[in-house]
């Protein structure tokens, strides 16, 4: 039982009193729920989410049940924006109350079908709805091609190869480079086999139109299991990675472990966790240490446990980047969700999460129509999932664990990675990608060389250029 | 990949300048630099025709280590130097300066011409970014848009503090366009065409004075006016009230039925005003008039008091409306009194059945009883939802999630004022399960009494907050000091506070409950913590 805070309950109270604090004129519940205008709805959702989950967090189930069921009479996957967020929301919290009844949970979950082409369907959605992904590979290419200036042999990683419009439109800008094209690269990691396949013919094929030489290497794998030596990198080449919302996963551990492990030196805790975490996964961190130290690099558990984020879950994403690092690329560019959803308790998350996601249901609400099965489609399997994942999931198993730029800032740094401004003339290709998408809503702005997204002032995806500082 | 680098061509020599250039330009001096008149460039001028890619671009000088942009070489020149890079500052041409005009590249455009050539070269190109460029730059709170900065900027600065506003509906921010406006307003002769029907001799300054007398031509006045009506929320901020007074007197002279309008109005208006000013720092919305008013309870306010307003401001001259207004308003001390008789005159005069009832009774008794009765808090749920059943409800999208959160946040914000005990109580209990270095004492106070919502507060409470709360509970219990450290944490915050903070907020203000208070009231060393002591403190 995720139970935050140890607490006695006085429920019947704190009921009565959220219920009259509304609804002063009004008497028993139910009917009236219905007669209620969109707004006032809508506040009234979000006050009996606040509720809700504040019963969850202090472990109060029958009266996180009842506003539940409140709930589930306003709700609906295909109202307004608000009633949407809340049918995903309340599901999310639902999902979590089940986690304490792990039979249960793993019981209705046995026979979930998830099938790869809606995956892949999904993605190309959320490509096609909202301009973050075309910004972020306009923006991506643009600091490439810069980099790559000169170069004539170009080795590209992309760390989830899954879009191949990206790559397609960099081929292009490539071939059309005043000293020709260089001899070009690209790795891609995917967990499925069938999406790389995909990416490699798309790719070559369009190399061969533009008489390229290209090469596509694809790997399978997850990418906190990844082998470095797979990526191949030879002496001689010009490394760029590319990372579209794949570092946050790697945030993900163990907390509750490492939390009551011991409150006391961040560096005691991190050496429990390392031996831990070596020991668990011996194939994946305990090679990529062993082989950093290998090739004389070695990380001291000091650097990593002295980083003052989170400093005791960030071993996994600090190796990596480290791996990375060791590889020198003369550039990296992260494309990362700009919100905060990574707190360490329920509130938090869930106070966050509202606001982002609730720009993400708003932009759709404005730009789709309410009818449409795609957006249906986004949001459940998407925007659905996540927040099943935030809301419900604790320790490893919570990945899509989101920061803030300026977390990332740091820990890239702290990684030796130098920042690289993102030129004006790829912020002026984004500012015009953005514009035809004719919708007001959608902003950009830029910060210490860095470009955030934003929906109205809302804050959601960030782009930031990095390269190897020695 | 940089901008080229396009340098300018002289397209000509300096004759063909000199056709309308005739007239005399002042002498140039060696020692200062005249300016032409405009429109009348220099005849002896090197004209000068740059591309449109030379007059969009900006930072054209680009460091090739950082890629920083710069608009002249010298700085770029200056910051190579950081780099350790070869720099070299290029002196100025020891020879004279050849005075330079500039043409427009588009064919179109009458610049184009080099008679009509600009004389500077930053002035050609915010022309030919206004004029022949995309507006990129949009103002946050009206739908204007902008190709220039400066010129978006400028218009930010002025956007939303618009002091003026003419019964045709054109807004003003300054005042003497305001009044040159209205000189020539035609919905303006209008008006006092029509009032010339109603003589009323009354004089503007005795506004709020005299109302019995006027009561009823008043009403005609206000019926008539009516129809026309629905203008946006036309009351500014109060505090441009002095300037308005002395707008009042240049005014061109009013014809004498027009003062009359304005007193029933101001009654009306004056009635609605110091409500409408407590919704206005909750809900700025702007003067703007497609705006869709986001929060019901101003939408209700303003759709219902609207008519009774504008009406108003459709009576003669604005400025005598304006000055009533303000002066009834602001200077609320010595013009309180005046409005109870006011409003009950009114209500008496609009209950007359001989009147057409353009305005029928229950519109317009009813907007003022919202008003007085209201309070922003509980309008949602409260007569405000009732108000807006009889009223359509204005043609807007349904409210986004994010104004929603916003609105419950803000909502959340007001409700913990009141519960700052409560929060007081919730706040230790939920930091003490966070932080457990720091809070060992209010730990072992806290928990065996717990809060009913120890509602892990560590919701957009910066890591600071718990500091401060440590201090709080270790140290006495003086709450003078405190009273900042609560506000930081988000207790007893404002409506602008921040969001994160005004939902955690609303929490707070949720999971209240006398068992917290009482918790919190033992745990903090029993007995000195009386509603006294945290009375003074909110």
């Amino acid at each position: 039982m995720f139970q935050d805070e140890s607490s006695s309950v006085t429920s019947s109270p704190l009921q009565v009193f959220s219920m009259m604090s509304l609804s002063p004129n009004l008497g028993s519940p139910y009917p009236w729920l219905r007669e209620l205008k969109s707004e006032e709805r809508g506040l009234y959702l979000i006050h009996l989410l606040l509720t809700c989950a504040n019963h969850v967090a202090t472990g109060s189930l029958e009266n996180a049940n009842i506003a539940l069921e409140q709930i589930s009479q306003l709700a609906s996957p295909d109202g307004d924006t608000m009633q949407r967020m809340a049918a995903y929301f309340t599901e999310a919290l639902a999902d979590r109350i089940l986690k304490a009844w792990p039979g249960l949970h793993k019981a209705l979950n046995s026979t979930r079908i998830t099938l790869v082409s809606e995956e892949v369907l999904v993605g190309k959605l959320f490509f096609e709805m909202f301009p973050f992904f075309k910004v972020a590979f306009v923006l991506t290419n643009q600091a490439i091609i810069e980099a790559m200036e000169g170069e004539k042999m170009v080795h590209i990683i992309d760390l989830n190869a899954a879009e191949p419009a990206q790559w397609i439109a960099l081929i292009q800008a490539l071939s059309a480079r005043p000293e020709g094209p260089p001899h070009l690269r690209i790795t891609g990691i995917h967990q499925q086999k069938e999406v790389l396949d995909q990416m490699a013919y798309r790719l070559t094929e369009e190399a061969e139109k533009l008489d390229i030489p290209f090469q596509f290497n694809p790997i399978v794998s997850k990418l906190e299991n990844l082998d470095i030596e797979k990526l191949r990198v030879k002496t001689g080449e010009a490394l760029a990675i590319s990372s579209v919302l794949q570092l946050h996963s790697l945030l993900a551990s163990d907390d509750e472990l490492l939390r009551k492990k011991s409150p006391l030196a961040s560096k005691n805790l991190n050496g429990i966790h390392l031996q831990r975490s070596l020991q668990m996964n011996q194939s994946t961190l305990g090679e990529l240490l062993e082989k950093d130290v290998v090739n004389g690099y070695s990380p001291s558990p000091d650097s990593a446990s002295s980083s003052p984020l989170s400093s005791t879950s960030s071993v996994k994403v600090d190796s990596f980047l480290n791996a990375l690092w060791g590889l020198s690329p003369k550039l990296m560019v992260v494309t990362e969700q700009d919100s905060n959803h990574n707190g360490s308790t329920l509130m938090e998350r869930l106070l966050e999460s509202l606001y982002s996601y609730a720009a993400l249901f708003d932009c759709l609400e404005s730009t789709v129509s309410r009818a449409s099965l795609e957006r249906l489609k986004v949001e459940k399997m998407l925007f659905g999932e996540e927040i099943k994942n935030i809301i419900a999931c604790e320790g490893a198993e919570r990945k899509e664990r989101h920061e803030k730029l300026e977390k990332w800032i740091q820990r890239l740094d702290l990684a030796s990675f130098g920042n690289v401004p993102l030129s004006y003339y790829g912020l002026l290709q984004a500012r015009r990608l953005l514009q035809g998408y004719n919708c007001d809503g959608y902003k950009m702005k830029e910060e210490n060389g860095c470009v955030v997204i934003c929906w109205q002032d809302r804050p959601l995806f960030s782009i930031s250029a990095w390269r190897c500082r020695k | 990949m940089p901008v080229d680098l396009d340098n300018s061509s002289t397209a000509s020599g300096e004759a063909s300048v000199s056709s309308s250039g005739n007239q005399n330009p002042p002498p140039k001096s060696t020692t200062k630099k005249k300016r032409n008149l405009p429109g009348m460039p220099d005849p002896d001028a090197e004209v000068i025709a740059l591309s449109p890619k030379t007059l969009l671009a900006t930072n054209r000088f680009v460091c090739e280590i950082c890629n920083k942009g710069f608009q002249r070489d010298q700085n770029l020149q200056l910051h190579r130097r950081g780099h350790n890079l070869p720099w070299k500052l290029r002196q100025r041409s020891s020879k004279e300066v050849k005075k330079r005009v500039y043409v427009c590249p588009e064919p179109s455009c009458v610049h184009h011409d080099p008679s009509r050539a600009l004389g500077d070269l930053t002035g050609i190109k915010k022309h030919f970014c206004r004029k022949h460029g995309e507006k990129k730059w949009k103002c946050d709170k009206c739908s204007k848009k902008y190709a220039v900065q400066s010129d978006w900027k400028a218009h930010s600065k002025i956007c939303g503090t618009r002091e003026y506003k003419c019964d045709c509906g054109t807004l003003f921010s300054r005042r003497d366009s305001f009044i040159t406006h209205r000189a020539f307003c035609d919905a303006l002769a209008e008006e006092s065409a029509r009032a010339q029907t109603h003589p009323q001799p009354q004089n503007q300054n005795q506004a709020v004075a005299n109302p019995s007398s006027e009561s009823d031509p008043k009403v005609q006045a206000v019926d008539s006016s009516a129809p026309p009506a629905p203008a946006p929320t036309p009351a500014p901020a109060p505090a441009s009230a002095p300037v308005q007074v002395s707008a009042s007197a240049p005014a061109p002279a009013p014809t004498p039925a027009a003062p009359t309008l304005p007193q029933s109005t101001s009654v009306i208006s004056s009635s609605v005003l110091p409500i409408r000013s407590s919704e206005l720092p909750e809900n700025p919305t702007p003067i703007v008039e497609e705006a869709p008013v986001p929060a019901p309870a101003p939408a209700g306010l303003n759709g219902s008091c609207s008519t009774s307003t504008s009406s108003g401001s459709n009576g003669g001259s604005r400025s005598s409306v304006f000055a009533s207004l303000f002066a009834s308003s602001t200077a609320s001390t010595s013009l309180q009194p005046p409005q109870p008789p006011a409003f009950t005159d009114l209500i008496r005069a609009m209950g007359r059945p001989d009147r057409p009832a353009d305005l029928a009774p229950s519109t317009s008794t009813e907007p003022i009883s919202l008003c007085l009765s209201t309070n922003h808090g509980s309008s949602i749920f409260g007569t405000a939802g009732q108000e807006r059943r009889q009223y359509a409800p204005p043609p807007q999208p349904a409210m986004s999630a994010t104004a929603l959160l916003q609105k419950a946040a803000q909502m959340g914000a007001a409700a913990t004022n009141a519960s700052l005990l409560r929060g007081f109580g919730i706040v230790s209990s939920s930091s003490s399960s966070e932080q457990q270095d720091s809070l060992q004492w209010g730990q072992r106070q806290v928990e065996p009494e717990n809060a009913s919502v120890p509602a892990g507060l560590g919701l957009g409470l910066p890591c600071d907050g718990s500091s401060g709360l440590k201090e709080l509970m270790m140290g006495t219990p003086v709450f003078g000091p405190k009273q900042t450290t609560l506000d930081f944490l988000g207790l007893g915050m404002a409506a602008g506070g921040s969001p994160n903070g005004g939902l955690s907020a609303l929490i707070t203000s949720i999971g209240g409950g006398l068992d917290v208070a009482a918790a919190a009231a033992a745990s903090f060393g029993g007995g000195d913590f009386t509603g006294k002591d945290i009375g003074r403190s909110s």
